[in-house]
């Protein structure tokens, strides 16, 4: 094991702090510390990532709970100061645990300066209390080096696998009614990759009945079973029940039955794909004839992430206990779905929140409409556009072959609505049609690609109206960096690096050091301080840098509450004012006969000056909102109209003069 | 402020869904009187419920009602359908379809603003025009900004003519792609129907480039 030790016995001993990474692999390593004039600390958040292993599917899992359970469990005693005599800092806690023959130190703290995951929380305590880290995570040793923390690395006896650093992997793994633990091993062949799409023609085929309910449906293997009730009608077919099954059978309209269409069934019944979750054909259906009129699959369960997810007031009615860790548990649930699917080659094409089903169980979620997706020469005929990568933009899709960088795209933007339930990532002030904002590529949310750089990229002001850009300032840096990557940078982030940034947002979720709140009404903020709002006179917390900006400038500070209502004010305000100057021209010289509409404005209290900034937040890191700036870009074609109360008086004295 | 027009605000920031903007711009002169007027009036409501028990469209549509006979008349605005009663119409007077029109474009054109400042989705609004006769005012400026609207892909537009007096020529110069269409008889309810599927069908996948129209659909309520 190399580590930079000291050789002489008579010198301090150096502290040493030992990572997740390496307690996982080497937890021996405590033992061997000491013995080399050491002294070996854990910190609290190295715990926490142990948890978090322990918790998932992760195949360390028991190692990690076996860990876990020896220093939980050991006799320990807490201590004010160091073995060295150094005392604590502010309210950390220290406690000696044995461990074997000797004793390891757990270090914990309260109250970090930065968000405490990802190394940060361990390199702040190793550079407080002068100790060196320990260390087979290449990542934390670069930000040690670069934060001029003395790190060691170990490469002492070398794992099963190669060192990777343990990665809190997705959290929901099996949907709840399935059997099958994914990560099992698959038995079955992936797909070939094709480059080309499907070049023949297609033809239609003759179908002389289409079976409907009450009528029967034969299988491959002369079985026949008969059709329940209709479940759904579709664009492309209909679903019916098979009563004494957990299956269901969809039946094609007749002008969706054509040869390829049969022979892509047919290429996906022979690899028995059979994962929970995944609508997935399992046989082929013909009618009494035996022409092929459909195929057999599980029923899925749940309702449509569109109509219950993604509209806030359904979302609240539907899932009345959810909180954002449920959020995540989709997200992650699905990236295990798609990891498994392409795997096996298979990409799914039209990732989006109509074929996705939910229910209660935040860690179920189904995928159907199965037939769509792109498998060997088989594309994926359809798309839905604010999922589709701005390179694809505009194509018939039937016509090429998707990559998985088109897929990724799609998948990223799943991820962000499921975040931002329902908010896709192009919606802006100032936006057009979805299309066009996806290829404007515009991202319109606050990032910085250098902290300490005084211009972020992206200044955040055209963000949407509404609780999305708090949400985007309570979400973990790399998680808002791999959403900037996509969307603004033209990057793609891979299914594993998504299902590790959710796994880490799950637990400062579950720590409490990410806000937990579906629709936040304020920033995140560094140094929160409590006070009363100037307005409704509630508590409440913000920065208190901002705060004692506002008290020195003689302005008012209100709750977030209190600040939302405002913003609405201002927009119905705006709108107001901009719709009648579109609409309340008066009569036209082109239209001589125009009789006094009979359509007045809507009276107006005149504007009362909107309270000056104290209903905007602007703390350290988050962006300002826009300030109540003028009305809309477009302006009306027509000529700048003239005020109410004049186009009042127009109407009144044409109706008299006319 | 009213409080009803704040609530239409937060309606905006709290619905993410991609607005389908629709204004129906509706001819309710003397000749609509009796039968005409009844059947339109069952069609709307039932245009406004169909959408209503859609469980994607009733949070993308949004519809506005503008009338145009002795008067002009936006009869409903722009806000969530769950907000909206629609009133029985009453047919009496000419036919000002040109400042219907130009009314409705108005709205459309407020309308989208709103879209604008709050940050919210919106696919290109649809014009809905129909009437039964000929327009009592000048619809040149109207069929101009339509023919712009239309050919800068900003605007769909639904020119129908009702019954045999409907003058289609003039109805084809609200129509620049595509001629426009005479209702069978009085389905109203099958139009508004077609209509209300149509909806739905603009907010999910599709084989590529624009959504096409159930053509086959329309043979339900126009003749050809």
């Amino acid at each position: 094991m190399q580590k930079r030790m000291n050789q002489t016995a008579s010198r301090k001993p150096d502290k040493v702090l030992v990572d997740a990474s390496v307690l996982l692999v080497d937890p021996d390593v405590l033992l061997r510390i000491p013995s080399k004039n050491g002294l070996a600390f854990v910190a609290g958040p190295s715990l926490d990532d142990l948890e978090a292993i322990a918790n998932g599917p992760h195949s360390d899992r028991d190692s990690a709970l076996g860990l876990l359970q020896r220093l939980f469990f050991a006799p320990e005693v807490v201590v004010t100061a160091l073995p060295t005599g150094e005392p604590l800092r502010g309210q950390d806690s220290l406690k000696r645990l044995a461990y074997g023959q000797a004793a390891v130190h757990l270090l914990e703290r309260r109250m970090f300066q930065l968000r405490p995951e990802n190394g940060a929380g361990l390199l702040e305590l190793a550079r407080d209390y002068c100790m060196v880290v320990l260390t087979c995570d290449p990542r934390l040793k670069a930000q040690a080096d670069a934060a001029g923390i003395p790190v060691a690395a170990w490469t002492g006896r070398p794992p099963a696998q190669t060192a990777a650093p343990p990665r809190p992997k997705q959290i929901g793994t099996q949907p709840a009614s399935g059997a099958q633990r994914p990560g099992s091993p698959q038995q079955v062949r992936p797909f070939a990759v094709c480059t080309k799409p499907v070049g023949t023609a297609d033809e239609a085929m003759q179908v002389s009945h289409l079976p409907t309910t009450g009528d029967s449906i034969h299988l491959s293997n002369r079985a026949t079973l008969r059709l329940g009730a209709q479940i759904s009608a579709g664009g492309e077919g209909i679903i019916y029940e098979v009563p004494g099954r957990d299956q269901v059978c969809k039946v094609y309209h007749r002008d969706k039955l054509t040869k390829l269409k049969k022979q892509k069934i047919e290429l996906m019944v022979s690899r028995r794909i059979e994962r929970p979750g995944i609508c997935w054909p399992t046989e082929i259906a013909t009618n009494a004839a035996g022409e092929f009129v459909g195929y057999l699959m599980p029923r899925a369960h749940g309702q449509t992430m569109q109509s219950t997810m993604f509209i806030k007031p359904k979302l609240e009615k539907t899932f009345p206990t959810w909180t954002r860790r449920d959020l995540v548990n989709v997200a992650g649930t699905f990236l295990n779905h798609l990891e498994f699917l392409h795997r096996h080659n298979i990409l799914i094409g039209d990732i989006n929140p109509m074929n996705l089903l939910v229910t209660q169980d935040s860690l179920a979620v189904w995928i159907v409409d199965t037939d769509s997706f792109q498998i060997e020469a088989f594309p994926c005929p359809v798309g839905t556009a604010n999922f589709t990568a701005p390179e694809i933009q505009g194509l018939n899709y039937a016509s090429f072959l998707r990559t998985e960088q088109h897929e990724l795209f799609a998948v990223a933007t799943m991820i962000f609505m499921v975040l931002f339930p329902g908010k896709a990532p192009y919606a802006q002030q100032g936006g057009g049609s979805q299309v066009d904002n996806v290829k404007s590529g515009n991202f319109p949310y606050r990032f910085s690609t250098q902290s300490g750089q005084s211009a972020p990229d992206v200044s955040g002001e055209d963000a949407p109206q509404g609780p999305w850009q708090f949400i985007w300032s309570h979400l973990p840096l790399r998680m808002r960096q791999a959403f900037f990557e996509t969307f603004q940078q033209g990057q793609r982030v891979s299914v594993a690096d998504w299902q590790d940034l959710l796994g880490k947002y799950w637990y400062q979720l579950d720590k409490g050091y990410a806000l937990d709140e579906m629709f936040p009404l304020h920033f995140w903020v560094r140094d929160p301080v409590e006070m009363a709002c100037g307005k409704c006179s509630r508590k409440f917390t913000n920065s208190k840098t901002y705060i004692d900006k506002l008290v020195s400038q003689n302005k008012s500070v209100w709750c977030p509450q209190c600040q939302h209502r405002n913003r609405l004010e201002r927009l119905a305000r705006e709108s107001h004012r901009a719709t009648r100057e579109t609409v309340s021209a008066p009569p036209r010289a082109s239209a001589p006969k125009y009789v006094n509409t009979g359509w007045k404005p809507t009276p107006l209290t005149p504007p009362a000056t909107p309270p000056r900034p104290q209903a905007r937040p602007a703390p350290t890191t988050a962006s300002p909102p826009r300030p109540a700036s003028p009305p809309a870009r477009p302006a009306p074609r027509a000529a700048p109209a003239p005020s109410s109360t004049l186009a009042d008086i127009a109407h009144i004295i044409s109706r008299f003069f006319r | 402020m009213d409080e009803q027009y704040i609530l239409r605000q937060e309606d905006l920031v709290d619905n993410p869904t991609a607005r389908v903007p629709i204004c129906l711009v509706l001819d309710v002169s003397s000749s609509m009187s009796g039968k005409e007027i009844a059947e339109l009036n069952e069609g709307v409501q039932m245009f406004f419920n169909a959408i209503r028990s859609d469980d994607v469209a009733q949070y993308a549509a949004e519809i506005a009602v503008v009338t145009f006979g002795a008067t002009v008349e936006k009869v409903v605005d722009f806000m969530a359908i769950d907000r909206q009663a629609v009133p029985a119409l009453q047919a009496n007077g000419a036919t000002p379809m040109g400042a219907g029109v130009e009314l409705g474009l108005d709205l459309l054109e407020a309308r989208k603003q709103d879209y604008q400042r709050a940050g919210v989705d919106y696919f290109q609004p649809w014009l809905v025009v129909m009437t039964d006769g000929e327009p009592t005012d000048d619809i040149k400026g109207a069929a101009r900004r339509i023919q712009d609207l239309v050919a800068a892909k900003k605007l769909v537009v639904f020119p129908i003519g009702i019954g045999a007096s409907a003058n289609m020529t003039t109805l084809g110069a609200l129509s620049p792609n595509r001629p426009p269409l005479r209702l069978l008889g009085l389905n109203f309810k099958e139009f508004f129907s077609w209509l209300s599927r149509s909806v739905s069908r603009v907010s999910q996948s599709t084989p590529g480039e624009s959504v096409a129209l159930d053509v086959e659909g329309i043979k339900a309520w126009s003749q050809i």
